[in-house]
């Protein structure tokens, strides 16, 4: 039995409908109005990670100038910024995304056999710097957010000013500048798709499916694997971010993307099939969701060792599986069929 | 409905009695009750091959322990390379029927931490992060600790192994199956994304003094022992897809409505096309360059892997399957029944699989070249552009026919591809 290895990597294989609308309930013209918020939402979603990972590599680079503690704090609280505005629009997995896997050179997830750590491991035991070439033809799993995190939080790099040593400072400008042309790259690709997007009516069930697929992974992956509700014993390991300690903070800002950026497409289209009272109701369970991740605390890890934390996280559990429940009889209301997706292996 | 079935004493649930042989030509009306009943006897057919090759492997297994050396070691290994053509073959049954699903993670679990078995080399050994399982080594530890408990393993037998697979709830915790297997035949291979694959002595099976690796005895024990269970498993499933018995999978499976049985024929070939093979198998190791994500990776094996799972797909499709003895197993086929209604999909199908098996087929003659072969761990190095644009090919090829594969359950009038039991949510 393997692990939901493309799932949770959020893979796509060039598969636009992944939901077929066999007996739409809402009419094709009644959905352009929903792609046209979702393009808008979603390319505003681009342009701020596009503008905070330009930032980044911005303070990244002051920092390898200066390595003075309040460069470095800026830093990190970048990377965060940064890695937040990421998972507001991670949820979208057609389009420009779907182009070289940029989903995963922007973040390798899951990461099972610590390869991020091999990698970048690689390039600091390396003779020469890499250049931002090297870091575009090297593995997915160098390129991204999660490579950055190694460098700024693990404890191999500990010590004082072990990363403003030449070589991982040149690898972290290397990571960061070409994350920023990644990032910049896409919000430019996207709004260059925008025409086909909305006049493509299969992106609507795409669209919906993006959004959904998201809530299951929040579920599955993202929260029952790490906190032990899956089958198997508890390991923080398996929750992103582990390294910094923000996984539930990453969490956070999915749930906050899909709040302001899928939700209001989502709201058109069942107020126009006469489904209000379901649109307010997965709008109300999505807020509660926020909510209870936005008053805890930064990391998972943490919260399995203290039984007060640990309970707000079943809390937040719970109101995701909510979601899900509820997304189920969305894709009912809305007449669609599931057909497959990548996430179908194993 | 069958009872559930308890996943760990597979073999202790062996239906008795003899199996019929499979009629090999069904000359039947194409209707979806005939294109699914013939399905059946594919399964059947191909679980009965995958059987009777690993019994060739365990055989051989015996020879090796009986009297090991290079030659016995490399006659085992060629079984179990012939066990793998069937076997893989068989994967399009696993998504859509339970049964098979629920039951292969005891053959053919992986990617694995194989330190929980045998000794490793630890400067190349990455195994999951978190997992207590990861460095247990049965071979050589009577009793090992996991997740604060210590588990008696001072014999091990077929039983033992079954319990221990997947323990602490590791999937990388891989006690048992094929890979295991593998793993106890190559060893380790350190060659990173370099030529050659796992180079075990077959001095590690030697009793006394030119024992290497140490605890030859308990390796031997282990091995005998993995394979055994290896056959009892296919015994078990062969036995679940018999005609003309009771209390078979394959007897609650036709008595579902055929449609559902289309469905399951459908969604199996889907998934396994584009999760499984295109996604996990092949996207995820080219696009990490992670060798730890290869399938078959002490033998080196994966372009075979991959290229028998493609058959699989294209077998439940044709509703054809070539034996190991080369007889052919034909009969009322999907592609048949999709051409009543819409013969330009049927070809359209018929000609993407084929394309998608010339790919694989293009990854297989690579890594089989004769000069300079490029197995799949040399494909997926950074910069390697022939290895990555034989592998996307391979990957789009895929994407392109699971695409119809769709349609053509939209044409059948089978709106639902998901099964109800998946567990996914949605």
């Amino acid at each position: 039995m393997n692990y939901a290895f493309v799932s949770q990597h959020l893979g796509r294989f060039g598969l636009a409908a992944i939901l077929l609308a066999t007996a739409p309930l809402v009419a094709a013209s009644e959905q352009a109005p929903a792609r046209d918020r979702w393009h808008e939402a979603i390319g505003e979603g681009y342009s701020q990670l596009a503008t905070e990972t330009q930032a980044l590599a911005t303070h990244a680079s002051n920092y390898c100038e200066t390595s003075s503690s309040e460069s470095r704090a800026t830093l990190e609280a970048s990377w965060l910024d940064a890695y937040q505005s990421w998972q507001r629009v991670r949820f979208v997995n057609f389009g420009p995304i779907e182009q070289q896997s940029r989903a995963w050179q922007i973040q390798f997830w899951p990461d099972r056999k610590n390869l991020v750590g091999r990698k970048v491991e690689n390039w600091l035991k390396a003779d020469t710097s890499p250049s931002i070439e090297a870091i575009a033809n090297d593995s997915v799993a160098i390129q991204g957010f999660p490579a950055m995190e190694y460098l700024l939080f693990d404890e191999r790099l500990s010590e004082p000013g072990a990363l403003a040593e030449p070589k991982a400072c040149d690898l972290l400008l290397a990571i960061s500048t070409h994350l920023a042309a990644t990032t910049q790259a896409l919000q430019h690709d996207w709004q260059t798709f925008g025409e086909h997007y909305r006049d493509t009516q299969s992106y609507t069930a795409a669209t919906l499916e993006a959004g959904f697929q998201t809530l299951d992974t929040l579920e599955t992956k993202r929260l029952a694997q790490p906190i032990g509700l899956a089958g198997s014993a508890a390991n923080a390991y398996l929750a992103e971010a582990w390294r910094s300690e923000r996984s539930i903070k990453l969490i956070a800002a999915s749930l906050v993307g899909l709040d302001d950026i899928f939700l209001p497409g989502l709201r058109t289209l069942l107020n126009d099939a006469g489904q209000q009272r379901l649109a307010d109701t997965f709008a109300e369970a999505l807020d509660d969701a926020r909510r209870q991740a936005n008053q805890m605390g930064a990391g998972l890890a943490p919260a399995l060792e203290d039984p007060d934390a640990f309970a707000d996280l079943q809390r937040l559990y719970i109101n995701v599986g909510q979601l899900n429940r509820l997304s189920r009889e969305v894709v009912t209301a809305l007449g669609l069929t599931r057909g497959f997706n990548s996430s179908d292996g194993d | 409905m069958l009872a559930p079935l308890t996943r760990k004493p597979l073999y202790l649930a062996i239906a008795l009695g003899s199996l019929l042989p499979v009629s090999a030509l069904a000359n039947t009306a194409v209707t979806p009750e005939s294109v699914v009943s013939h399905y059946a006897d594919i399964a059947h057919a191909t679980f009965e091959d995958a059987r009777t090759s690993a019994q060739t492997l365990n055989t051989r297994i015996d020879a090796l322990l009986e009297a090991p050396s290079a030659e016995t070691l490399a006659a085992a290994r060629q079984a179990w390379l012939q066990a793998r053509v069937p076997y893989q073959q068989s994967e399009v049954f696993r998504f859509g029927n339970s049964v098979v699903d629920n039951w292969e993670g005891q053959l053919n679990a992986w990617p694995l931490d194989e330190g929980m078995i045998d000794y490793v080399a630890s400067s190349d050994y990455q195994h999951e992060l978190g997992n207590a399982g990861a460095t247990a080594n049965i071979v050589a530890n009577t009793a090992i600790e996991i997740g604060g408990e210590t588990l008696d393993v001072s014999n091990i037998t077929p039983n033992l192994l079954a319990d221990l697979n997947e323990i602490g709830g590791s999937e990388a915790n891989v006690a048992t199956g094929y890979h295991a297997i593998e793993f106890l035949l190559w060893g380790q291979d350190l060659n990173g994304f370099d030529a050659g694959n796992g180079e075990r002595p077959a001095t590690d099976y030697m009793a006394g003094e030119e024992c290497t690796g140490g605890s030859c005895e308990r390796r031997r024990d282990y091995l005998d022992a993995v394979s055994d269970l290896l056959v009892y498993d296919l015994e078990w499933m062969v036995a679940q897809w018999a005609p003309a018995q009771e209390g078979t999978y394959r007897q609650a499976f036709l008595a579902e409505p055929a449609q559902e049985g289309l469905r399951r024929m459908l969604f199996g070939m889907g998934s396994l096309s584009l999760g499984e093979l295109a996604g996990e198998r092949m996207k995820v190791a080219l696009e990490a360059n992670s060798y730890e994500d290869e399938h078959d990776c002490f033998s080196d094996n994966t372009h075979n892997s991959h290229f028998y799972n493609g058959m699989g797909v294209q077998n439940v499709y044709l509703g054809e399957y070539k034996r190991l003895d080369g007889s052919v197993v034909e009969g009322p086929s999907l592609s048949d029944l999709l051409a009543e209604t819409d013969p330009e999909l049927d070809a359209t199908l018929r000609n993407q699989l084929n394309a998608s098996m010339a790919e694989l087929n293009d990854i297989k003659l690579a890594a089989e070249a004769e000069s300079s072969p490029m197995a799949f761990d040399m494909m997926i190095a950074p910069s390697n552009e022939t290895g990555a644009s034989l592998i996307n090919d391979a990957i789009m090829a895929l994407v392109i026919q699971t695409n119809s594969i769709e349609q053509a359950a939209d044409t059948l009038g089978l709106t639902q591809l998901q099964p109800d039991d998946a567990g996914h949510a949605f």
